[in-house]
Formats: structure tokens, sequence, C-alpha cells
């Protein structure tokens, strides 16, 4: 996925930092386990998210170990409790986004974008048929977001609303799934992953809005905010897109922590809160107030550092 | 039933004070408002309520235990029966009592069927109103929020509607998560903000006949 959802730093227990980080080189390694030494290259703070949920409804107690890192083995590196199923279905879910992101852009892309989607594919194949096999239900549920995404897109009545529906359902189930057998719980982490998956889709969207008008991409915020033929965002409406992009994310990240709210969580309670409280409202403000992704914004930001 | 410490939190040795804390905590976690209109509405009441019974057994226990006087459920008042009362109960005076119906036991595509067969000249602000709950039911935000905005258009006397719109303002303005950028939480200060601070204080030092800021 795209990387949007991470903790802020600066806020988490040193224990916690320590912890969430012990999750993601056990995810990094499990990735290498299960899906080939390339895959760890795919390894987001997205899944390390899921993760960290999905330890957390199943009420893991960590086991830490000390080991080498994966990608640099000089480091050392804490795992926690590691071949457990959580990391194997994150693995799985980070392999399945890839390979279908990687189809969606054959058929998007052009020239050599393209030739080098389709090079990739041919790297990440065995890793996704491995993937596929280990959880057919992820592979359904990607595949049909894939699907409802082409569809969403091309339908001339679209809103954010109805783009951003393929990704809030996809993520509504993949989440629903974590809560076993207890039905209340699983209503509440459905709708949970449900503005999950909004909040990511408006971010994503939201971030590459400038990109898209220069390359003339599909972009759900262009017609909302009558950009229509333009290639660019006029300097005197940046605010303004700025502030109804952040709104849009605001509502989606509110009901995401009113679902919260109504969740029982275990030990990693605090590093969740953090992600989605901070981390998200962190990541709103450098995308979309300080602008880091554009190279003037990424210049004053760095100077305010 | 649960023990009633276990539902707020809080050790049984804990002080009246704490107890009061750890509940406002929760009625403030789980307040109703968050949850008007919401399908995560039910059991947001259910725990409402849990914490309610939770909070009255524990004062109850402790004034019959202790001398001590203490006022019982706090809050009450303002947590019972919030929500859209339309929605709900109340099916008096309404164009539309089958589909409010429908949206109450979450039959929300039977809703939009009835809804979406009415012909243009007779959907009023109700109408409005209605099709945005359904929307914001199914997580469709940014059009349930234009219809309550036109509900509100129609009728800007009704109450309901308001409800429902001011809850979509509150959660775009950043009141329940995400960022607030006119608010310089964490603690931020950036330039902007040091010389509006000086200028201010230089303002009030003329005013009471100073100056700290000599050159104006």
């Amino acid at each position: 996925m795209f990387g949007y959802i991470r903790p802020m730093k600066g806020e988490l227990k040193v224990k916690e930092y320590e912890e969430y980080k012990a999750v993601y080189c056990t995810l990094c390694k499990e990735l290498s386990r299960h899906y080939g030494v390339l895959a760890k290259f795919a390894l987001s703070f997205d899944m390390t998210f899921y993760a960290v949920m999905a330890l957390d409804m199943s009420g893991a107690k960590p086991q830490v170990r000390k080991g080498h890192c994966v990608v640099n083995p000089a480091k050392k590196c804490n795992f926690i409790c590691e071949g457990r199923e959580e990391y194997h279905k994150a693995a799985a879910l980070t392999v399945l986004t890839v390979y279908y992101k990687l189809i969606d852009n054959i058929a998007d892309e052009k020239g050599i974008k393209k030739l080098g989607a389709k090079m990739l594919k041919l790297i990440v194949n065995g890793a996704y048929r491995k993937a596929k096999a280990d959880f057919p239900r992820f592979d359904e549920i990607i595949a049909k977001m894939t699907e409802a995404q082409t569809i969403a897109e091309k339908d001339e009545n679209y809103s954010i609303d109805s783009c951003s529906a393929p990704t809030a359902d996809a993520l509504a189930e993949v989440f629903a799934e974590l809560a076993g057998n207890d039905s209340m719980k699983e209503t509440v982490l459905r709708q949970f992953g449900y503005f999950f998956g909004r909040w990511i889709y408006a971010m994503d969207a939201a971030d590459d809005l400038q990109k898209d008008l220069k390359d003339g991409s599909f972009n759900p915020f262009i017609r909302k905010l009558g950009l229509e033929g333009k290639t660019e965002i006029p300097e005197e409406d940046r605010e303004k897109c700025d502030n109804y992009c952040n709104e849009v994310l605001n509502a989606n990240a509110g009901m995401m922590n009113s679902a919260l709210n109504l969740l029982e969580m275990g030990r990693y309670e605090n590093i969740i809160r953090n992600v989605t409280e901070l981390g998200l409202a962190e990541v709103q403000r450098e995308i979309l107030f300080l602008h880091i992704h554009d190279k003037k914004g990424k210049k004053e930001y760095e100077r305010s550092i | 039933m649960k023990d009633p410490y276990k539902v707020l939190g809080v050790s049984p040795s804990s002080s009246d004070e704490e107890i009061k804390n750890a509940y406002r905590a929760l009625a403030k976690k789980y307040h109703p408002d968050q949850y008007a209109g919401n399908p995560l509405q039910e059991i947001a009441d259910e725990k409402m309520k849990e914490i309610n019974e939770a909070y009255d057994t524990i004062v109850a226990q402790r004034k019959n235990g202790n001398a001590g006087g203490y006022s019982s459920g706090y809050g009450r008042s303002s947590y019972g029966g919030y929500g859209y009362t339309g929605t709900n109960t109340n099916y008096g005076n309404t164009d539309f009592a089958d589909v409010r119906r429908f949206i109450n036991m979450n039959r929300i595509t039977d809703a939009e069927q009835i809804l979406n067969g009415v012909p243009g000249e007779r959907r009023n602000a109700e109408w409005n109103f209605l099709k945005g709950s359904c929307l914001y039911r199914r997580g469709y935000l940014e059009e349930a929020r234009d219809y309550f905005s036109r509900a509100c258009e129609m009728d800007p006397s009704n109450r309901e509607y308001a409800s429902a719109y001011n809850q979509a303002m509150n959660y775009r303005a950043g009141n329940y998560g995400g960022y607030n950028p006119n608010m310089t939480g964490t603690g931020s200060c950036n330039t902007c903000d040091v010389c509006n601070t000086l200028i201010c204080a230089d303002c009030c030092c003329e005013m009471m006949g100073g100056d700290l800021i000599p050159c104006c």
C-alpha cells in the first residue's frame, strides 16, 4: 500500500516504539521466509499496522528474541512472536496488494512504466501464487477491490465516496476477519476497516492530486474541486483544496476513532491509538499543509526540523 | 451482572473522585453524539448503559456503606436518549414512515429503493435528510453531508436535520480525529506565532501606557 499509516514516534514510549519496531522487523523477516528474499522490499508501515492490530486482537503474548537484521546483517534487531499466523497473513496481504497494484499499472501505464510493471510482475508471480494458495480469501478480496476500482473510476457519476468504496469494502472485510467469532467485535472492526480504507484512499488521492493534474490522470478530487481541464492547482485555490481534502480525511479519521472507542484492545492499545489519533493527523499535516512531497515544501519542512 | 468496578476499570479501593473521573472518561468515549445515525449506535448505547448501571451500583453501594453524601448518576440527563429522535422512535408527522422504519432496521437498500422512487416534486427537506441518513450509514460521508445540507436549507428550523448536519461538520472539523490546521496543538510555534504574539503584547502595553517595541 502507501505507507501513510505510521505512529507518531515522539509520542510513543520507548518500550512501545521498540515493540512496534520489533513487529516491523519480524514482518520483514517473515515476508522473506514465506515469499522469497525479494518480498521484504514490499514491507510497508500499513501492513505493520495491520500486524499490530492482528496481534492485539489475538491476544498474543510477545516473546522477544534478538537476531540479525535481514537487510543489514551487521545490525541486531528484536523479533517478537515469530512464526505466528498474524505475520503470515500480513505478509500475504503485502504480496497480494503489490501484485494487484502491478496488474493495475500494466493496464493504466504506457511505455517504459508499463514495461517496468510487466518485468516486476514476472518477479512477483511466484510469491503471488503462494500467497493466493495460503489465503485464497484474501486474494478474492483484493481481486474484487481492483476490479471494482476500475469500474468506479470509469463511471461518469463518480464521487469521492464511490471511488473510495472498493478500498473501504476490502479493508472492512480484512479487519472484520480479525474478530474471530465475536459478532459485536466484527461489526466494530468492519466499520473501522471501512473508514481506514476510505482514509487511505483519500490520502493517496490528495497526495497525488498535483501530479495527476499534470499527467492528465484520473483523480477523484478533480471534479469536486472544480479543477477539470487544469494542469495544476492555481496558487489562489491551493489553500481551499488542501482544506477540503483535509476535511474529507478528518471525517474518516474521526469515524475510525469512534469505532476504536468501542473495541476492547490489549497490550498494543497505546500503539494503535497513537497511530489513529496522532499518526494520521501528522501525515495530513505533512502532506496537505507542509507539502513535503513538493520539492519546495520538502526544503521548508527540513529547515523547520 | 458484571463487576461494576471492572466495567469502569477501577479498583474497589479507588476513591469516589477516581471513580467519578473514570466514569466521566468512559462517558465521553461512548458519547452518543459520535454515533448518531451510525451502524455502531446500538453498540455504543449498550456500552453507555453498562457504565451507567455500573456507576449507579457503585454509588448506591457506597451510599449504603458510607455516610458520605454523593450525587448520583452524573450527567445522566445529558447522555440519556440522545440521537436523531426522528430516525429512532418518532414516526409521527412524517411523510416517509416506511423509510424511517427500514433505516431503523438497518435495511438501507430497501430504504433507498423507496427514496429513489419518489418523484422530484415530492423530494422535500425530509427526503433529503433521509437520503443523507442512508448514505451516512453506508459510510458515504461526502454525499451524505450534501443531502443534510440541502435538508437544512429547505427547512432551517428543523432540529433533527440541523443536528445531523452539525454532527457531519464536527467530524470534518477534526473534532473526533484527524488534523485541525487552526489549532496550534503539539506545542508548535512558528515564526509567525512569535511575531503575532509580540505585536499583541506591544499593543497591550501601549494600551496600558507602556511600550514593548518602541518602533511600532
